[in-house]
């Protein structure tokens, strides 16, 4: 169970929380490797300005809600916005271009960098093949179109009949 | 308009596809061993646009699954001068009606099905604006190759209708693509294969721009994963809607030059991009094979243009497995039954990759 749960259901952290519980719930043993991956460092991640700091004790994920963190006190930080997010989950950017154009921003000691992509990476192997994900990404992207514009409802019908 | 190859066969292609092409349904509901896939697979090449439509149905092995629960997917990619638009649609399993049996296949409004001339097929993207509404109407007798083996795992089994003719409506955008008689293929696979496990395929198939034309061809090279140990290939030549040639094995050879380097691959679900960033790809820029035996020849040369990913999670590992949509252009020539030939035109290959 991660330590801190969300209140407010439109938050960064919130979607965060809920989605590292559905790891855990769906990918046990996925979500024992990523906690292993990133035991010993705290990861502060900073989203539109709201922060949230990640840490794991080895076998579970904690995360708090840090709203006075200084970058010292960060094994690595990441920051980025909800659009960066969508886009990226969206295809429509990288991860790679994103780093190198700071639209997300890393930092850390390489060794911690490298740990906590590894983490990452099996963040979405557990989310790629989770039931419960494909609503909590909805919600997250919670916009009316994706990609572009879908068919508009004359087309939809014309394509129906 | 074109006459159709197969005049007065039109019962015996119907009874031959409904014999050969129907759903076989997993058997995990009734005890039978979990882990079936099945999908019907279709391509089609307009003036101004290419085409692939996939409707898949395997078992759902998810932690929550009840046993016998399936995931139901729609697969679409379009290629237009825009570029490349297209998804991987799921569609909730209570909205599924699978006739096993029968080629008819529902997923909502969506669906597959085979009345007896024409393949129906329809689907409307809810994210990405693609719909498209098709007949499709055979025009070469299928083959069916069961039992097809791996090298750690089930086995595949395949059914190929080479040569369709497909007519209707595609809307991508805000653009509306009338088909009247364009060239299409469509393919049916089934088995327990797992994704990541120790193979890969090489697949392609050559249909003509002239409707006319009486050649088609197919080809299939199942390989390890690394591609270094053929486990069987094949090339299929029909003529006049009829398979006249089957290559197989050791009259079969296959060479791969160079490399296709995209600039950034397309790829579907995005979201796996996340997962398989990579630009770099092991698909042939050029690719050749050469078959030979009893006195006849065939030669099938493909140069790659063009790439698509779909890129599904492995099942056993944290890996994914990558199916490159490839688009080129093709040569196909030989001699067979004493007739030559040598044709030129557009084609699609596929190559599975780690």
């Amino acid at each position: 169970m991660n330590s801190w749960e969300p209140n407010h259901t439109r938050r960064f952290s919130a979607f965060l929380a809920r989605s590292l519980l559905v790891v855990q719930r769906e990918h046990a043993k996925i979500y024992r490797q990523l906690a292993l991956s990133i035991s010993k460092l705290s990861v502060l991640c900073e989203v539109d300005g709201e922060q949230v700091r990640l840490v794991s004790d080895g076998l579970r994920l904690h995360l708090s809600e840090s709203r006075h963190s200084t970058d010292v006190s960060q094994d690595v930080i990441l920051r980025a916005s909800r659009k960066v997010i969508r886009q990226l989950l969206r295809g429509e950017l990288t991860l790679e271009r994103a780093v190198w154009n700071d639209a997300v921003f890393l930092k850390g000691e390489l060794e911690h960098v490298l740990s906590f992509y590894d983490g990452l990476q099996l963040y979405f192997a557990a989310a790629v093949r989770s039931p419960a994900f494909p609503l909590l990404l909805r919600e997250f992207m919670s916009e009316p179109h994706t990609r572009g514009a879908s068919l508009n409802g004359h087309q939809q019908e014309r394509a129906l009949r | 308009m074109n006459a159709p190859l197969l005049t007065g066969a039109q019962d015996a292609l119907a009874r031959a596809i409904e014999s050969r092409d129907h759903l076989r349904r997993s058997p995990t509901a009734y005890g039978g061993t979990a882990g079936y896939k099945e999908w019907y697979h279709f391509a089609v090449r307009g003036p101004e646009l290419d085409l692939l439509v996939n409707f898949s149905l395997v078992d759902d092995l998810t932690r929550r699954a009840r046993r016998g629960g399936e995931l139901a997917r729609i697969t679409c990619l379009a290629r237009t001068e825009q570029g490349w638009l297209g998804d991987v649609q799921d569609c909730p399993v209570h909205r599924v009606r699978a006739s096993g049996g029968r080629v008819e296949l529902e997923f909502g409004a969506d669906r597959v099905a085979f009345d007896g001339k024409d393949y129906h097929i329809r689907a409307v993207l809810r994210n990405c604006p693609i719909a498209l509404d098709l007949k499709l109407r055979p025009e070469a007798f299928p083959s069916e190759a069961n039992n097809v083996d791996v090298e750690d795992g089930p086995c595949i089994n395949w059914t190929v209708v080479p040569r369709l003719v497909a007519r209707g409506t595609v809307w991508i955008g805000s653009r509306v693509y009338e088909l009247v008689q364009c060239p299409a293929y469509h393919d049916h696979n089934w088995g327990h294969f797992r994704w990541g496990r120790n193979f890969a395929w090489e697949w392609g198939y050559a249909l003509p721009n002239d409707l006319s034309d009486p050649y088609n061809i197919a080809l299939v090279r199942l390989t390890d994963r690394g591609h270094n140990t053929d486990l069987m290939q094949g090339l299929f030549v029909w003529r006049d809607g009829r398979q006249v040639r089957v290559f197989r094995d050791q009259e079969v050879s296959v060479e791969h030059h160079g490399l296709l380097r995209p600039a950034q691959p397309f790829k579907i679900p995005a979201v796996m991009g996340l997962l398989s960033p990579g630009r770099v790809t092991d698909v042939p820029a050029r690719y050749v094979l050469r078959a030979q035996g009893r006195g006849e020849w065939a030669e099938f040369e493909f140069v790659a243009h063009d790439l698509a990913q779909v890129i599904i999670p492995n099942d056993d590992d944290l890996g994914v497995t990558i199916i490159n949509e490839v688009f080129g252009r093709m040569r196909f020539r030989g001699d067979i039954g004493g007739q030559a030939f040598d044709k030129e035109g557009a084609s699609v290959c596929e190559f599975l990759g780690a």
